[in-house]
């Protein structure tokens, strides 16, 4: 099975963290083995970049994060959606699928 | 919020660096520790490989980090924070270039923040109102004796009536009272006659009661006065109940109704307000109380719109009321700019102030040249620091970048020394203007530092260290690293290039220039420390005599009406003469417009029907700027002045229709040269409005100069008849016998109240004091203009300096292999020094030539007669300068010895 490149998924990357948290509030090796879960390992978050991914939504204001204890009784920094965070989901799933369409429609007409 | 959530969040991440580490650790920590459970459970391998793959699978946790640390934003301030502590550090390395730098460009920014405070007290020209941009000042001018020409009641009206694009007209003036507590005490203050539009332009709430209605001006409305904090404060005592009291000025009863808040003073600094009650009907034309006019633009009116409707007025009044409108314009001001006057009257320290400003606006870029040299020199040695930090990686961003916040850790240092400079210069300057003026400055001009200013100095800062910084770091940075590389050691790795050499050539040429007129001033500064006066100074009291008017609404108002007012003023100033000279201590009393030695100037243009060309008819204005007095007949009389041409004033001289003028020996000196001056005519030609013209003077008389004060020799006078009754106040001089004349100042006092209670004294004072601190003023003025000669002098010995000590440093090997094959030492300071005073030559050859062009244009003329000592005085200063700085590193080369010098090859 063909992985996806790097580059594609960095910039989705953000849409995946939203998405993962809009669930559940969750710390950051839990989203990494969410997606990967979801996507029934197709999609692999490189686990070192997603950190600065989280910082950099959380400088956004989109997320919010505070210390909390894992089931298995290790402190860990928990990530939530915030109200604009949810509204920045709306709208990056939105664009994420007309661009999805059009590319598919190229890629189709090719 | 999502903002409040983002900025908390940044501001963790940027300012508390130890929690977002630590966070940091942990967190990855976590992540790594869940996924070696997740690898052991899952795959069952032991603890030790699992982790290991962990780690893989995260991929270069530092790396990561670095990431995370980079985008909190805190790189650049982490790397700006070395870089000013590398900063600090140069400047304890390298303390001569520190002391050199930071002394050099803390006198560029004094003089460039002084003078950026002092142009934009001047220039500006709002008020500080909302809207306070768009207050206007509409006046009059012409040649009618000081009031004739002034704005008056009738103008108000015409004003009011016709002109469009403005609102808010109205008027004032200032009436001298004393203000009469309950319980009687009193004290004297200027209340201001105000129209009620003066606060609606200000827009300033009061901050007790009420300020002035449309209402009070009612003619049959109960007086009442407005009053100021400072009168709240020191005549009230902050008494909150103050609203309702009663409060008497001169013989009216006025009740309080509004206290306006601290620092309010529109119209000029004022503190006591009463309604204008002057109704132009009430008046005769021509005879109408002098007011001043003050409007505000509607939005989208200009200014010179507004100047267009009052100029042509004024032309349409002219023609219908001739012999009252005659030679009088009008004209729209910015309000503030109504109030600027050129005080400084005086030729030195108009040369010196010219002189300033052009150094002014070099100053700063001179002087970061110069630094910039020094520094390139310095980073000439650091050429190895470079080469390696470029191959360690460093960018050259990141090497320009730390070489510029090495300099404006340089220039902050310097300015910040220059801000304290410049705040003392300017608390000194408002000292001396407040005392030179007599009276408190208008509530809005604050001469201090602005954040305009402080933006300012920050902004020359910049500029500042991109020349000092910046430029060498580019040029040094140009290089191969290789070749330096190659180099490192050799202590060969830059040039002075041509950018360099220029600069170094173009600063000398400035220097040479430049000096001469500061040499000039200084040394006619000292020279005439001492001038014999040739009046009695030390035996001279002056005062300025004025009569307190009516306000409307007083039971003998009608008696004042302008005409009769100032034949009473003539006939009163006669009875205080005779009964003053009755005293036995006083020799003789004189009347004039002004005190000796504070006369305005005019512009003054010669009659050319008469043969003799005009001498100064390139310029745009006509007339040449002279000194103006007016004076009563007896004046030269009573300070013992003999004519030396022609006759001195008569009795008769002040008639109307009679035109005769009086000049000195300086005038006649620069006008005539040797030709006479009797018969000739003059004539002031007006100070801004070239259109209004007085009438011809005919000279009668020359005679001496009368230096009042040292700086005042070789100033030109008119003199010109003044008739008693036209000016209001009028200065009294007196020729006091046996003792000071201050001694005499109760007795002055108690004679003039004797002649009549409503006379008022204003400044009395020893002429000499009085006269003082324009001698002060000077000599502040000058003493700043040695610390920048000397500043100047100073930095372009550095700059020589630095220019041979880099051509030192550079051909160390050369020199040590010279003295190796046997060169002499002449042989070696010849080779070093040659460059360097060819440079200086050159400049010093192209500051000769600039020097003739600066002297023009700052007016001291010194090339006729004192350039044959100053010019060649200035060559050697400059060329003791190039050798006191060459000293050092000359004595340096002399000292490498070959073997050193070949041993880093």
């Amino acid at each position: 099975m063909p992985r996806p490149t790097t580059d594609a998924l960095r910039g989705s990357l953000d849409l995946l963290v939203l998405k993962t948290l809009s669930l559940e509030a969750m710390h950051g090796w839990g989203i990494s083995q969410r997606i990967q879960q979801i996507s029934k390992g197709a999609l692999e978050v490189n686990q070192g970049s997603l950190y600065p991914a989280l910082q950099r939504l959380e400088k956004l204001g989109l997320i919010t994060s505070d210390w909390d204890t894992s089931d298995n009784n290790r402190r860990a920094r928990y990530y939530k959606l915030t109200a604009s965070g949810r509204r920045a989901l709306g709208d990056e799933l939105d664009g994420w699928r007309k661009f999805a369409a059009g590319l598919e429609t190229v890629l189709r007409a090719t | 919020m999502s903002w409040i959530d983002g900025v908390r969040a940044r501001f963790t991440l940027l300012f508390r660096r130890g929690a977002a580490e630590s966070r940091m650790n942990d967190e990855i920590r976590f992540h790594i520790e869940q996924e070696t459970d997740r690898i052991v459970r899952d795959e069952g391998v032991d603890r030790t490989e699992a982790r290991r793959r962990a780690l893989a699978a995260f991929g270069g946790v530092e790396n990561h980090k670095e990431e995370l640390r980079y985008d909190r934003g805190g790189s650049w301030l982490a790397g700006l924070a070395l870089d000013v502590k590398l900063g600090a550090r140069m400047l304890a390395k390298y303390p001569g270039l520190t002391v050199v730098g930071v002394l050099g460009l803390a006198i560029g920014v004094a003089i460039g923040a002084t003078g950026f405070a002092a142009l934009e007290t001047v220039v500006d020209s709002r008020l500080p109102f909302v809207h306070g941009d768009r207050v206007i000042a509409l006046q009059n001018l012409g040649f009618r004796g000081r009031d004739g020409a002034r704005a008056n009641l009738h103008d108000l009206d015409e004003w009011r009536k016709t002109l469009r694009g403005v609102e808010l007209l109205g008027a004032y003036r200032t009436l001298d009272r004393n203000l009469i507590t309950a319980d009687g005490a009193a004290t004297p203050r200027r209340v201001a006659e105000m129209s009620a539009t003066g606060f609606a332009i200000a827009g300033v709430t009061p901050m007790l009661g009420r300020y002035l209605l449309a209402d009070d001006e009612r003619p049959n409305a109960p007086p009442v006065v407005v009053i100021g904090f400072n009168v709240w404060q020191s005549v009230f005592l902050s008494d909150s109940s103050v609203v309702g009291k009663a409060l008497r000025l001169g013989d009216t009863q006025h009740t309080i109704v509004g206290v306006m808040p601290r620092g309010f003073g529109f119209p000029i600094n004022n503190n006591v307000w009463t309604p204008l009650k002057l109704n132009a009907a009430d008046y005769v034309r021509g005879q109408a109380p002098a007011v001043e006019v003050f409007a505000r633009l509607t939005p989208g009116t200009t200014l010179d719109e507004v100047h267009a409707q009052v100029e042509a007025m004024a032309v349409r009044l002219a023609r219908a009321y001739p012999s009252e409108r005659e030679n009088i314009a009008s004209r729209a001001m910015w309000y503030p700019h109504s109030f600027v006057e050129v005080p400084l009257n005086n030729p030195i320290m108009q040369v010196a102030i010219n002189l300033v400003r052009v150094i002014m606006s070099v100053i700063l870029i001179v002087i970061g040249v110069n630094v910039a040299i020094l520094v390139y020199a310095r980073t000439a040695t650091r050429t190895g620091e470079i080469a390696v930090r470029t191959a360690l990686g460093a960018s050259r961003r990141r090497i320009v970048s730390q070489f510029f916040v090495e300099a404006l850790v340089l220039s902050s240092v310097g300015a910040v020394v220059g801000l304290g400079l410049a705040q003392v210069a300017l608390r000194f300057i408002a000292t001396l203007v407040d005392r030179a003026a007599g009276e408190q400055l208008p509530f809005w001009i604050q001469l201090r530092l602005s954040p305009a200013t402080v933006l300012y100095v920050a902004g020359l800062a910049v500029l500042a260290a991109v020349i000092v910084g910046v430029i060498p770091a580019l040029k040094a940075t140009q290089r191969q690293i290789t070749a330096t590389l190659k180099q490192l050691g050799a202590g060969a790795g830059l040039r002075l290039g041509k950018v360099w050499n220029t600069l170094i050539v173009a600063q000398v040429a400035a220097t040479v220039a430049v000096m001469p007129v500061a040499v000039y001033a200084l040394a006619s500064w000292i020279l005439m420390r001492n001038p014999t006066p040739s009046i009695p100074m030390n035996e001279l009291l002056t005062a300025s005599l004025y009569l307190g008017q009516r306000g409307a609404g007083t039971d003998d108002f009608d008696e004042y009406s302008a005409a009769q007012f100032r034949a009473r003023f003539g006939v009163l100033q006669a009875e205080v003469s005779r009964a003053l000279l009755q005293d036995p201590s006083v020799v003789s009393v004189t009347f004039s417009g002004s005190p000796p030695g504070r006369e305005p100037q005019e512009r003054i243009e010669l009659d050319t029907l008469r043969g003799v060309a005009q001498r100064d008819s390139g310029m745009a204005l006509r007339g040449r700027w002279t000194i103006m007095g007016y004076v009563a007949a007896g004046h030269f009389n009573a300070l013992d002045v003999k004519p030396l041409a022609g006759r001195l004033f008569e009795p008769g001289d002040a008639a109307p229709g009679v035109h005769v003028a009086i000049v000195n020996r300086s005038f006649v000196r620069r006008e005539f040269g040797d030709a006479s001056a009797l018969g000739r005519r003059i004539r002031p030609v007006g100070r801004n409005v070239e259109r209004v013209y007085a009438p011809w003077y005919e000279i009668v008389g020359v005679v001496p100069d009368m230096p009042y004060v040292p700086v005042d020799s070789g100033r030109s006078r008119v003199y010109v008849p003044l008739r008693a009754a036209d000016a209001h106040p009028i200065t009294m001089t007196l020729r006091i016998r046996g003792g000071a004349p201050s001694a005499f100042i109760p007795r002055l006092r108690e004679i003039t109240t004797n002649v009549n209670p409503m006379l008022l004294l204003g400044n009395v004072s020893q002429l000499d004091q009085l006269l003082d601190v324009e001698g002060e003023l000077a000599k502040a003025v000058l003493v700043a203009t040695a610390i920048v000669a000397v500043s100047v002098l100073l930095l372009s010995g550095a700059g020589i300096y630095a220019l041979i000590a880099f051509t030192v440093t550079r051909r160390r090997r050369e020199i040590g292999i010279r003295t190796a094959l046997g060169a002499r030492s002449a042989q070696v300071i010849r080779g070093v020094l040659a460059r360097a005073a060819a440079q200086i030559a050159l400049g010093v050859a192209i500051g000769l030539v600039l020097a003739l062009p600066v002297d023009r244009m700052i007016g001291a003329h010194i090339f006729a007669g004192w350039g044959v000592v100053i010019l060649p005085s200035v060559v050697l200063m400059m060329a003791a300068t190039g050798l006191m700085a060459a000293a050092a590193p000359v004595r340096k080369a002399m000292l490498i010895q070959p073997t050193e010098a070949l041993r880093s090859e």
